[in-house]
């Protein structure tokens, strides 16, 4: 009976396989409804950190911000040394190689040239109150000494940490509650200055303005919809944070990508997919920029210092000249490689209408370019007009433009601290910055469509991109079939 | 010459924002009689100045706009499709050079583009910023007002319409304008030798492609006007050009993207791409003209679809409409389901031959002295308020039919009565890609399908009258017209009248009737029998027979019998599935089909073991009923079945492993086995491979004969099934014993006296 009660069973295993196994092979989602795209972008996302709370672990009193970064410092050993070495403590990159220069260069807040306030040498002292430390007030500020590290800037959770002159906390900022809230970065902490780059709310990036503290869908979607932190994408390991721009950084290392999370073909149109080789994600997906609050496009110092004019922190400033500002700004679209070409101090100003300080690089036979959307940012500056090149003016400094409004005076005082020629006889020439737009991305149905670039009146200038017109009708850059049209002009840059 | 000069510097504001076209020659603005405009002030002429260059003889000839009537006095205006739109075409004599060419940006002479044919067919926007509004002009809506189509690259989001639900729109209102393509890269000259291309049925069988082209200079010089097109009723003007239009299956290859597509082949077989792919218009789009009654300036009553209030006013609801599916003849005569609007329309007619009581003998008749006439008005004004309110303008009653009826015939009109039809118009604009296409399973197949959805044709019956369908050619109004509660009319199609048959939505009624009385009946039977046999078991227990195991089924008999039985019920269900989707809602219509399909193809594969099996071991003599004596066996058994079993008796026949089968199961299985199994597999396999063999189905009557056929005889098993598995339980000595003896295969069988030798060497043997 029990053998007959095995076979039995072993029977109604062998049937159940015999129905099941067919079955389930016919009639899996693939079998039935087509290849299925898996994309799971949460899932190449990783997960906070849950911060230690620290609300019992200071005692104080603290006097100065030192004092603070003290006792970080006796518990977390190895950050002083860490933090040393990042950008946001040297304002400088390693030395790097750039294509067409014999030396290697090594760039940064610190020591570059912008056509916003145009360069921190001078007026160290205003600028450096973003600079993760203390007490960096001229040249001869000292990079090796831990205990000036600022590890509040950036890990204070109370939102009550504020900095002033050369990066030292305000008067009136409870240090101590202030140390006793520290955790994960959040936007306040980033916000606080790359928000505000440029002297201002929404100035310098184009993408990156006070609206993303609480945003709506429609401004960022992963801040607004998906509640992200900026350290979710600019994911940080011993203190040195991910991502970078062409604004200060010359090479692409340690950069961000959409497709770090998301899949390059996950489009449901083969159409759209076939983009993803010559046009960037941020090119579609964020159609306009500054979409709250507007930002700088232009900047004209040849018209500072006139007294008479009236003063509108949008329209003109008597210490900075007179601007444009620009809400929904539609993006440019150029090439770009991910690197740039960097105007360094004492270089030639380019032949043209306008001298580029950060072009980026890339061009139409660049299989590492794509069509990417950038804020470009015109401005007329001061230069030697005998000599040929920029100059740096000392603005907030001592015995700067925007105390004596002496153009002479200033660009002479820059030129002793920078050790640039400054011939005595200087004009404005123009210039242009060069911001790629990657914040900011709309909702998925708020994307580019067709007709924005292929159509009559477009947003794309396809013979300045390298094409002979629009490709949608003279085919695309590559030549991927033989009989297919090769249409990239040669020797376009 | 007029002053235009405010119209002309918003022309050039406007052309500010148009590219020229560099390409098109300068040429000198001449009149009719060839002098220069600039000289004479005389109106433009078009066939002098632009048939300098072109043949505007041909051009002429061959227009199909001009046979439309489209130009006044026949006086072809080439800048209404080759101009700029919206730009003034007066000029100021300073305009012109003294060569009588207009100054630099004055014309821009182009192929149409969208804008100029959207002057008359209906809502066309490129514009993606401008939130796109409904324009009150009913002239240059007019393609949009039949259909509902609206050809826009804007999302229907981000429109200025007033659309339920609009924020989950996120898609163009037409795809092919989304994707920049114009009217005329479909709708182009039909000798212009970037599109041309021969159809497969007008060129050698052997060609492909003919290289000898028209140059683009002969072209240019005779630019064939007749237009590619479909075969749409507001086309009835240019018959000449009818389904000259590649359709979509000329661009898009559609067997590579619809890899998700169940029975792929057989859906484009039967479905027109828009079937799907135009799931929902959003325009204004007529339901009901009423020309039975109107407005002083002879305006009809317009009721528009799904539209609370007049579509141009920017707070009326649009809720959208699904259209009708109908079966649409194609170019080289294929019939597939295809999306239409139906519009219906009530009006007068006069003497024989009818025709058309015009809006003007109308506004004569009804309003003499411009007024409403009173007898008329005090029928109309129906709550007697002095006037007639918004509702009121309408024949609803015998008594104001037949007032207006006079009031018509008094004008002289002779032969008055009152018509009413209804217009298919077919809709092959609006597509959308992607997420946005119908492609849920049950969106056709079950009792919701929108194959079978109730289309309203109007809110109320003008003169009580139903309208009816008008012929045409390449379509069959395919469904009923039912007169709704409210007073109004609704279409429902029916198609399983044009040879369709939906699967999940069509079947008769009277098959799964009488399939389910054939089940009924045979479990009231058995159930009858059976309280019968307890009843009688309890007055006379059954008389205990003198039993011996015999090994009556081996282990591959056993095996085939319960992987037969075990498909066959998980078929049946299945089966019930697909037929009555919508009541078994949990279920994936989709993955009931495949599983379905695998089950049937392993009760096949398994049948076919079992028939190898029987016959090579011999023991399919076992099924075959010996002549000798049948009769007498089968009757012995009948009368078991019917009388025996009642009084406790034995069973008539010795059961062996050789005469395992009496007569009675003899026959029923010779019948399963011959008859009922083969056919269900055959006409299951021929449904399945509609998708690859149609024409084999298609012979023997296709999915109409196929489908209700096979649903039957699944009626059949399954009484079947009742009758069999009640029938194990008068096996044995238990009721469960004849299941036992299946799956261990011994079986304790009656000994009777009449053992032949063979059973007795078996029963040893065993």
């Amino acid at each position: 009976m029990k053998d007959s009660r095995k076979g039995v069973i072993a029977g109604l295993i062998f049937l159940l396989l015999i129905v099941l196994v067919p079955v389930w092979y016919f009639a899996r989602p693939e079998a039935v409804a087509g290849p299925v795209m898996v994309d799971d972008p949460w899932a190449n996302m990783p997960r906070r950190a849950e911060p230690v709370n620290h609300k019992d672990l200071f005692e104080g009193p603290f006097e100065t911000g030192q004092q603070v970064t003290e006792a970080c410092l006796s518990c977390h050993e190895e950050s002083a040394e860490q933090v040393i070495h990042t950008a946001h403590w040297r304002w400088q990159s390693e030395p790097v190689m750039i294509e067409g220069r014999d030396q290697p260069v090594s760039v940064g807040k610190k020591n570059a040239i912008n056509n916003f306030c145009i360069g921190i040498q001078g007026n160290w002292a205003s600028c450096t109150a973003c600079h993760a430390g203390y007490g960096w007030e001229n040249e001869n500020f000292d990079f090796s000494d831990t205990s000036n590290i600022d590890c509040l800037v950036c890990h204070d959770g109370s939102g009550g940490y504020k900095k002033g002159k050369s990066g030292q906390p305000l008067e009136g900022v409870d240090l101590l509650a202030s140390a006793k809230s520290v955790g994960l970065p959040k936007r306040e902490n980033c916000g606080g200055c790359h928000f505000r780059g440029g002297g201002g709310n929404a100035v310098k990036h184009g993408d990156l303005d006070e609206s993303l503290y609480f945003p709506s869908d429609e401004i960022d979607v992963h801040m607004g919809r998906y509640d992200f932190q900026c350290v979710d994408c600019h994911q940080t390991k011993d203190h040195v944070i991910g991502g970078r721009s062409i604004s200060v950084s010359v090479d692409n290392e340690n950069q961000i990508a959409c497709i770090d999370c998301h899949q390059p073909n996950l489009h449901a149109d083969a159409r759209i997919n076939a983009h993803v080789e010559t046009v960037a994600c941020q090119t579609c997906h964020i159609p306009e920029t500054a979409v709250k609050q507007a930002t700088k496009t232009h900047w004209d110092w040849a018209s500072a210092g006139d007294g008479s004019r009236e003063e509108d922190t949008h329209e003109y400033l008597k210490i900075k000249g007179s601007f444009i500002y620009q809400k929904n700004l539609e993006p440019e679209y150029f090439w770009y490689n991910g690197l740039a070409d960097r105007y360094l101090l004492g270089d030639p100003l380019a032949v043209g209408e306008e001298t580029p300080l950060n072009p980026p690089k890339g061009n139409i036979h660049d299989p590492d370019a794509r069509i990417w959307p950038f804020k470009v940012h015109r401005a007329t500056q001061p230069y030697d007009a005998r000599l040929n090149h920029l100059l740096q003016p000392v603005t907030s400094g001592e015995g700067g433009f925007w105390k004596e409004f002496d153009w002479d005076q200033a660009l002479r005082l820059g030129s002793e601290i920078t050790d640039l020629p400054y011939s005595g006889e200087y004009g404005f020439a123009k210039t242009t910055m060069f911001w790629p737009q990657t914040h900011m991305v709309a909702p998925k149905t708020q994307a580019l469509q067709c007709q924005a670039c292929h159509s009559e009146g477009g947003r794309m200038d396809w013979e300045a991109l390298g094409y002979p017109g629009d490709p949608l009708k003279w085919g695309s850059r590559e030549r991927t079939h033989a009989g297919d049209p090769v249409v990239s002009r040669a020797g376009a840059q | 010459m007029k002053s235009h000069l405010p119209l002309m510097l918003l022309a050039l504001l406007c052309a500010g924002d148009v590219l020229a076209n560099d390409f098109h020659p300068e040429v000198p603005l001449r009149d009719d009689t060839g002098e220069l405009l600039v000289n004479s002030g005389e109106p433009l002429s078009p066939r002098l100045t632009c048939g300098a260059c072109h043949d505007a003889t041909f051009i002429e000839q061959t227009s199909d706009h001009a046979a439309a009537g489209v130009f006044e006095d026949n006086a072809m205006d080439c800048l209404l499709c080759h101009g700029d739109v919206g730009v003034d075409r007066e000029w100021e004599s300073s305009a012109f050079r003294a060569d009588g060419v207009l100054a630099e940006g004055m014309l821009n002479v182009h192929k149409p583009k969208d804008e100029n044919c959207a002057q008359c067919h209906g809502i066309v926007d490129n514009s993606l910023d401008t939130p796109l509004i409904i324009s009150a002009d009913l002239q240059a809506r007019q393609m949009t007002d039949t259909t509902g189509q609206i050809i826009s690259p804007q999302k229907v989001s981000n429109s200025g319409l007033n659309i339920a639900g609009k924020e989950q729109l996120a898609h163009p209102f037409d795809v092919h304008a989304d994707r920049v393509v114009g009217c005329v890269n479909c709708h182009y000259s039909l000798n212009n030798p970037v599109y041309f291309q021969q159809r497969e049925e007008s060129r050698p069988p052997h060609l492909d492609f003919d290289p000898r082209r028209l140059t683009l200079s002969d072209y240019l010089v005779r630019p064939l006007h007749q237009i590619a097109k479909g075969s749409s009723i507001h086309g009835l003007d240019s018959l000449q050009s009818e389904n000259s239009m590649r359709r979509c299956e000329s661009c898009h290859q559609a067997e590579s993207v619809h890899a998700w597509l169940p029975y792929k082949k057989r859906h484009f077989d039967s479905l027109a791409c828009e079937s799907c792919h135009v799931p929902r218009l959003y325009g204004p789009a007529l339901q009901a003209v009423d020309w039975t009654l109107v407005d002083p300036d002879g305006e009809p009553l317009r009721q528009y679809r799904a539209v609370e209030g007049d579509p141009a006013t920017a707070d009326s609801l649009i809720h959208g409409f699904r259209p009708v599916m109908l079966p649409r003849e194609n170019v080289g005569g294929e019939r597939k389901l295809a999306p239409f609007n139906l519009v219906s329309s009530w009006y007068w007619v006069t003497g024989e031959p009818a025709r058309r009581v015009t809006a003007d003998e109308l506004v004569q008749a009804l309003y003499p002295g411009g007024r409403l006439h009173p007898e008329l008005a005090a029928l109309l004004d129906r709550d007697a308020d002095g006037s007639i309110g918004n509702g009121e303008m309408k024949l609803d009653s015998p008594e104001q039919s037949e007032a207006v009826r006079k009031l018509l015939q008094a004008s002289g009109l002779g032969q008055v009565r009152m018509t009413a039809e209804i217009q298919p118009y077919s809709i092959s604009h609006s597509v959308v890609n992607g997420e946005w296409v119908t492609r849920q399973c049950d969106s056709c197949h079950g009792a919701d399908s929108i194959l079978a959805a109730a289309f309203p044709l109007s809110g109320h019956l003008p003169g009580g009258m139903l309208p009816a369908a008008t012929h045409q050619d390449q379509v069959v109004l395919s469904g009923v017209v039912t007169a709704g509660p409210g007073g109004g009319a609704t279409f429902v199609a029916d198609n399983s009248s044009a040879g369709y048959y939906i699967i999940g939505l069509d079947g008769h009624a009277w098959i799964d009737l009488l399939g389910l009385l054939m089940f009924l009946g045979v479990a009231f039977g058995v159930t009858i029998h059976a309280i019968g046999r307890y009843l009688a078991n309890r007055r006379r227990p059954r008389h205990q027979a003198a039993t011996r195991r015999v090994y009556m089924y081996d282990a591959y008999e056993r095996l085939w019998h319960w992987l037969q039985a075990g498909v066959i019920l998980m078929l049946i269900f299945t089966g019930l599935v697909i037929h009555k989707p919508h009541f078994f809602g949990m279920f994936s219509f989709a993955y009931v089909v495949q599983i379905h399909n695998v089950l049937g193809f392993i009760l096949l594969i398994n049948a076919a073991l079992a028939l190898f099996y029987t016959v090579a071991s011999g023991t399919i003599k076992r099924f075959l009923p010996a002549p000798k004596g049948f009769f007498g066996r089968a009757m012995a058994q009948t009368m078991y079945y019917t009388r025996g079993i009642f009084a406790g008796q034995p069973h008539p026949l010795e059961k062996t492993r050789e005469h395992r089968l009496n007569p009675l199961q003899q026959v029923t299985y010779l019948m399963i086995l011959n008859v009922l199994l083969p056919a269900q597999v055959v006409t299951g396999v021929l449904i399945w491979g509609m998708q690859e063999w149609p024409v084999l189905a298609q012979n023997l009557g296709g999915l109409p004969v196929l489908a209700p056929l096979h649903t039957f005889l699944a009626w059949a098993f399954a009484a079947f099934i009742v009758m069999h598995v009640y029938l194990t339980t008068a096996a044995g000595e238990t009721a469960g014993a004849g299941i036992k003896s299946m799956i261990s295969g011994w079986e304790d069988v009656e000994v009777h006296d009449s053992l032949t030798k063979t059973d007795a060497k078996e029963a040893v043997n065993a």
